[in-house]
C-alpha cells in the first residue's frame, strides 16, 4: 500500500480512517483519496483499504 | 458609490481577487491583503501530509472568500476529484478551475475545462473556470452552467499583460450576461486598469503584486488602478478617433497675423 507516494505497511481490514490515526492527523485537516477517487470524511471508517491501494491527501496551501 | 460584483450568489465590492503564493513571508502577505482591499483570494491544494501549519486560518482572519483552485490538474478527473477535496477542506463551493493542456504555456485544456465544468455545476459548485480568451471556449463554458469565466491576459507569470485586447473586447461584446475576469499574465497596475476600461468585472493576479520589490505598496497601487479603471469604464471613454479634434472652441485664428 502506499500513501503519497510512500510504502506503507499494509494490514487486512484497515480502514482509510485507522491508516491516517497512524499518522495522528486531525481528521479535518486533510482531504483524501483512494486510488484517485475522492473519499469525503464521513466514508473513511467505511472505507477498507486493499494491499495495492494508492491513497492520496492533500492539504490547503498558498496558491494563484 | 462604487458598483457591486456579483459572483453568482455573493455580491462583493473589492474587484480584486489576490493569490497567495511566494510572498516573501506570511506577514507581507497578510499586510498585503489588507493594502489591497480585496475581498477574495486563491489558494491551492497541495498533496502532503502533514500537522496545519496555520496557514488557513490566517487568510480566513483577513475576511476574504476563499476561492481554491485546481493547480496543477492535466485532465477533468483529477480536476474533478480536488474540486471536492477542496470543498471538504474549505467549507467553499467556489472552485477556481484549471486544467493545463500545454506544459510550456501552461495554456488551459479547452476540452477538459468544458468536460470537468459539466460535472462540477452538477455537483452544486460555483465554478470559476481558468480559460483562454477563446470565444467558442467560453461560451461552452457557459452553455454547461458556468456563471463566471476567468480568461487570460496572457500566460501565467509572465507579467506581458494584455497580450491580445482585441479577443477581450470581443468577449465582453459577446458575453454581456457573463461575469468576467482576467485572470494571469498581469504585469502592472496599467495593465490591470486597462483590463477593466476594457469592461471586465474583476482583476485576478497574484505574482505581480507578491514578487514587487515592495509587495505591499504594489497591492495597492494594483487597487487603485482596479477602481479608477472600473470608474473610467462606467463614466463612458471616448470613441479613438484618427484626426485631431480642437477642444478649446476659439473663433478661428486670433489676430490673423
Amino acid at each position: 500500500m502506499r500513501i503519497n507516494d510512500q510504502e506503507h505497511e499494509w494490514r487486512e481490514g484497515i480502514t482509510l480512517g485507522e491508516l491516517l490515526d497512524c499518522f495522528k492527523i486531525v481528521p479535518e485537516q486533510v482531504a483524501s483519496a483512494v486510488n484517485g477517487n475522492f473519499i469525503p470524511r464521513t466514508q473513511r471508517e467505511s472505507t477498507v483499504l486493499q494491499a495495492d491501494d494508492h491513497v492520496t491527501t492533500f492539504q490547503a496551501i498558498v496558491g494563484g | 458609490m462604487d458598483s457591486m460584483l456579483n459572483l453568482g450568489d455573493v455580491q462583493v465590492q473589492s474587484r480584486f481577487m489576490l493569490g497567495t503564493a511566494g510572498y516573501p513571508s506570511p506577514q507581507v502577505l497578510r499586510e498585503a491583503i489588507t493594502a489591497s482591499g480585496t475581498q477574495i483570494v486563491t489558494l491551492g491544494l497541495k498533496r502532503q501530509l502533514g500537522q496545519d501549519n496555520g496557514f488557513v486560518s490566517m487568510i480566513a482572519q483577513s475576511g476574504a472568500h476563499l476561492l481554491p483552485n485546481t493547480a496543477g490538474c492535466r485532465s477533468a478527473r483529477e480536476a474533478i476529484t480536488l474540486a471536492h477535496m477542496a470543498r471538504e477542506l474549505l467549507g467553499t463551493h467556489w472552485i477556481k478551475l484549471e486544467v493545463v493542456g500545454d506544459e510550456y504555456t501552461l495554456q488551459p485544456d479547452p476540452f477538459e475545462l468544458v468536460i470537468a465544468a459539466t460535472q462540477l455545476v452538477k455537483d452544486g459548485f460555483e465554478v470559476f473556470p481558468y480559460c483562454t480568451d477563446d470565444l467558442v471556449t467560453c461560451q461552452r463554458l457557459l452553455d454547461v452552467g458556468c456563471r463566471i469565466l476567468m480568461p487570460w491576459g496572457a500566460p501565467i507569470g509572465t507579467g506581458q499583460g494584455l497580450v491580445n485586447p482585441g479577443a477581450l473586447r470581443t468577449l465582453r461584446a459577446r458575453l454581456p450576461q457573463a461575469t468576467l475576469v482576467v485572470d494571469a499574465g498581469i504585469g502592472s497596475p496599467s495593465d490591470a486598469a486597462l483590463a477593466m476600461e476594457l469592461g471586465f468585472d474583476a482583476v485576478l493576479l497574484n505574482s505581480a503584486v507578491a514578487q514587487a520589490r515592495d509587495p505591499v505598496r504594489m497591492a495597492l497601487a494594483f487597487a487603485m488602478a482596479i477602481k479608477a479603471g472600473r470608474v473610467g469604464y462606467e463614466a463612458g471613454l471616448i470613441a479613438k478617433q484618427d484626426v485631431a479634434v480642437a477642444s478649446t472652441p476659439v473663433s478661428g485664428r486670433p489676430f490673423q497675423l
